[in-house]
């Protein structure tokens, strides 16, 4: 081995890293061999005592409670920021909430029979990119439809449970949400999947 | 009393172990102030001595610790704890602060370091003579104060706080043979200051250890 090569390991050595037994042998080999090696050995452990030193007789003032005060009260001001959401998940709210408001025009709730909240059934769990058949929701009802995926719906949390509510859409506004009448009737009735979080999942039309 | 945070405030009875740094990191992230005070009491001390090493005065010093613990508020919430540990976590922001703080205002030259500094420290170190004693430690610190910052930092890294190459690789954010690399150099650098440029001649520092 050169003597470049052994240059780590003296400085390994000097800093009180222990070596595996045959490397320290080999350097030890040729430390007495090499009196430039040597030299620099002794130069290292010069500097490890002065570094060593350094670092003991270092005045370090103990925990200041004044410079503690001053950061407390840059902690009142200042309120760790909850973790921002990202941005799909911001463009989905938004597209839910206007979405909503889209559809909130002439709300109406449907009152089921047997029911004074207005609700529909408890909606079982549905993957985020499939369809929902009206049947799993109401299976009184004699004609299923599928219902439609809102835009940004699948970046929103797992549907766990959710609820129907029905709702009269103005024709004019069905295509924002995807949907296309098949006559003119003025308003038409359409029934919106709202999950456990209260956000829009999906659509269908009722007539 | 102001500034004191009893143990109770930190949710823990009297006898339980002290919570971990990562709990206390994540607490702080929720806004619990007396997790921060914790926090400040703990690593307060190797933060300090890192922003002393790194820097040209005990106020630029001050500075860098302050605005340390106050990056802390603003980014507790992406301490990522399994990536590393809270020491090595506030080191590494104290160590940015460092090198901005130097960006704006330089640490002071030597403008013959080689021959003043082996001047100073060429002296005889006679244990009962403190002027020598710490005239010899200034003139150390002032060494290690002109050597350029990326090799400072892995030897007040690796030297003064004793860190693992690995550990100290985590807070520069390089890899472990470039800290190695730039240790060897600082420590070569600071050879010279110490020892003169001759490579053959005895080292006037005493050494503790020969290892031949």
């Amino acid at each position: 081995m050169s003597c470049r090569q052994f240059i780590p390991d003296v400085i390994d050595q000097t800093r009180g890293i222990a070596l595996d037994p045959a490397r320290l042998d080999a350097l030890a080999s040729h430390l007495r061999a090499c009196a430039t090696c040597a030299a620099l050995a002794e130069r290292q452990s010069a500097v490890s005592s002065a570094l060593r030193r350094l670092a003991e007789e270092q005045k370090v003032p103990v925990s200041s409670e004044r410079e503690l005060q001053k950061l407390l009260a840059s902690f009142d001001t200042r309120r760790p920021r909850p973790r921002r959401m990202t941005v799909g998940v911001r463009l989905s709210l938004a597209a839910s909430v206007l979405i909503i408001v889209g559809l909130s025009v002439g709300v109406k709730r449907e009152v089921p029979a047997g029911s004074s909240e207005g609700v529909a059934a408890t909606v079982p769990a549905m993957g985020a990119d499939s369809t929902f058949d009206v049947a799993l929701i109401s299976p009184e009802r004699s004609r299923p439809a599928a219902f439609v995926l809102l835009p940004g719906a699948t970046a929103l949390p797992r549907l766990e449970s959710g609820r129907v509510i029905r709702i009269e859409i103005p024709e004019a506004e069905l295509s924002s949400v995807g949907l296309w009448p098949t006559m003119h009737a003025g308003a038409v009735q359409a029934d919106v999947l709202v999950g456990q979080d209260g956000l829009a999942r999906a659509v269908r039309l009722v007539q | 009393m102001p500034g004191t945070f009893p143990a109770s405030r930190l949710n823990r009875d009297v006898g339980e172990p002290d919570p971990p740094d990562d709990l206390l990191i994540e607490r702080i992230a929720a806004g619990d102030r007396d997790a921060f005070a914790e926090l400040y009491r703990r690593h307060h001390r190797d933060i300090c001595r890192f922003a002393t090493h790194m820097s040209h005065s005990n106020t630029a010093a001050e500075d860098i610790v302050h605005e340390a613990f106050v990056a802390v508020i603003d980014s507790a919430s992406r301490y990522r704890p399994g990536q590393t540990t809270a020491k090595l976590w506030l080191l590494g922001i104290a160590r940015n602060y460092a090198r901005r703080a130097r960006a704006v205002r330089p640490t002071l030259s030597l403008h013959d370091p080689a021959q003043t500094e082996a001047a100073e420290l060429a002296v005889e170190v006679d244990p009962g003579a403190d002027l020598d004693r710490r005239r010899h430690l200034e003139a150390l610190r002032r060494a290690v104060l002109a050597l350029p910052v990326r090799y400072r930092e892995a030897v007040v890294l690796c030297d003064l706080h004793e860190l693992s190459y690995a550990d100290a690789a985590t807070t520069i954010g390089c890899a472990i043979g470039t800290v190695r690399s730039r240790l060897h150099r600082g420590r070569a650098l600071l050879a010279r200051r110490l020892c003169g440029t001759s490579k053959t001649r005895p080292c006037p520092l005493p050494a503790t250890r020969t290892i031949a």
